[in-house]
């Protein structure tokens, strides 16, 4: 007796069509410029679109792709994903590395998220954090734990972005000085993604400060509000995080704890 | 439809893999035009991820009427600071890899009654 494997094409075909799907949908969400600009040329029924076809929107994927799984189902496979991943020690991280973290946190959470994004990129991707304070938020702001001056970018006028900020070292960026006017406004309330890989927590911000100075050892800084979330109150105040940049061009990922994947809702039980 | 990156993407492996099941014609060319599509999107987006905003309409229009053409490649390099064509070999490699896998989950074990 001999076992022969057979291919079961309907099967394959519908993998392939959900894989199809999936890589137009990030396509489109990163870029969605490339749908408008092709859709009158010669790619659009090849590469993209078939003829008639419009934008897919994210409610269109399949009902298979609705998740049942709950918050810290959630953290817990992407803290075991990265563990698999990251080195020992906090240091760059290769573009291999990045960018299987990217397509982790894609599929856990339905967030596109990349350590490059419109070719800019931050000295290191995974370093330490360190608690930062609140920013002033207009003239006379006055709150506990309240940095003395203005943030980098001045007073951070919307409340929620103050909340969920963080500092990175864009002072350190190697074409700062040079391409200041393009990647200061680049940077000014870039939203970005912090994980804390100990616990796969996740928390969506803004870039709203410059900083912290090298000589701390520290790489990024948070808000009180991106600390405490990520479970980082534990008095030394500095841990390892991966900070990537989040491609959101519709301005649609909420700020904020990340509890659920955004392109496939829990179920309501 | 060629790619200037065409080169740097290799999939026969998918094909030889697909050509072991003997698909009828039809099967195998929407199948393949699937792998093609699926990994062309890939890349693209790759590249875009890669190359700076402001190159992004020049790139496209170029890539819109001469999409083999290899100055594109060319262009590219120049304008992204990391190594796009390695990269652009990695990503062929994932994706080429994820698609094997839907190969294999596709697959079902039966039984040759009475063979050795």
């Amino acid at each position: 007796m001999k076992h022969l494997p057979e291919l079961n094409s309907e099967k394959l075909r519908s993998r392939l069509k959900l894989k199809h799907l999936t890589t137009r949908t990030t396509l489109l969400a990163h870029h969605p410029h490339v749908a408008k600009f092709l859709a009158s040329s010669a790619l659009a029924g090849t590469l993209l679109l078939a003829p008639g076809q419009s934008t897919p929107s994210l409610a269109a994927l399949p009902s298979s792709s609705i998740s049942q799984f709950s918050p810290f189902d959630l953290r817990q496979h992407l803290a075991d994903k990265l563990k698999e991943i990251l080195p020992g020690q906090v240091q760059p991280l290769t573009i291999d590395q990045e960018s299987q973290i990217s397509q982790i946190l894609h599929t856990t959470y339905g967030i596109h998220a990349t350590a490059e994004l419109e070719g800019n990129r931050l000295n290191t991707s995974y370093g330490l954090i360190g608690a930062e304070q609140h920013l002033m938020r207009f003239p006379g702001d006055v709150v506990e734990n309240m940095a003395p001056g203005k943030g980098a970018w001045g007073y951070v006028e919307d409340f929620e972005k103050e909340k969920y900020y963080v500092a990175v070292q864009t002072l350190y960026l190697p074409d700062w000085t040079t391409r200041l006017a393009y990647l200061r406004d680049w940077y000014k309330y870039r939203k970005v993604v912090v994980v804390n890989p100990a616990n796969g927590k996740l928390i969506v911000a803004v870039v709203a400060d410059s900083g912290p100075a090298s000589w701390t050892g520290k790489h990024f800084g948070g808000s009180p509000e991106v600390m405490e979330y990520l479970n980082m109150k534990d008095g030394k105040q500095k841990g390892p995080v991966i900070l990537f940049f989040v491609n959101d061009p519709a301005d649609q990922v909420p700020l904020g704890p990340l509890e659920y994947n955004l392109e496939k809702p829990l179920l309501l039980s | 439809m060629t790619y200037f990156y065409d080169h740097l993407v290799v999939l026969e492996e998918i094909t030889s893999e697909l050509d072991v099941y003997g698909l009828p014609d039809d099967e195998r060319a929407e199948i393949l035009g699937l792998v093609h599509h699926t990994t062309h999107q890939h890349l693209l987006n790759v590249i875009l991820n890669h190359l700076p905003r402001e190159h992004h309409e020049n790139f496209l229009t170029r890539f819109q009427s001469a999409p083999a053409d290899p100055e594109l490649l060319a262009f590219l390099k120049k304008e992204i600071r990391s190594d796009i064509e390695s990269e652009i070999k990695i990503q062929a490699k994932k994706i080429k890899a994820e698609i094997l896998a839907e190969i294999t989950k596709s697959k079902s074990m039966w039984t040759l009654s009475g063979s050795s």
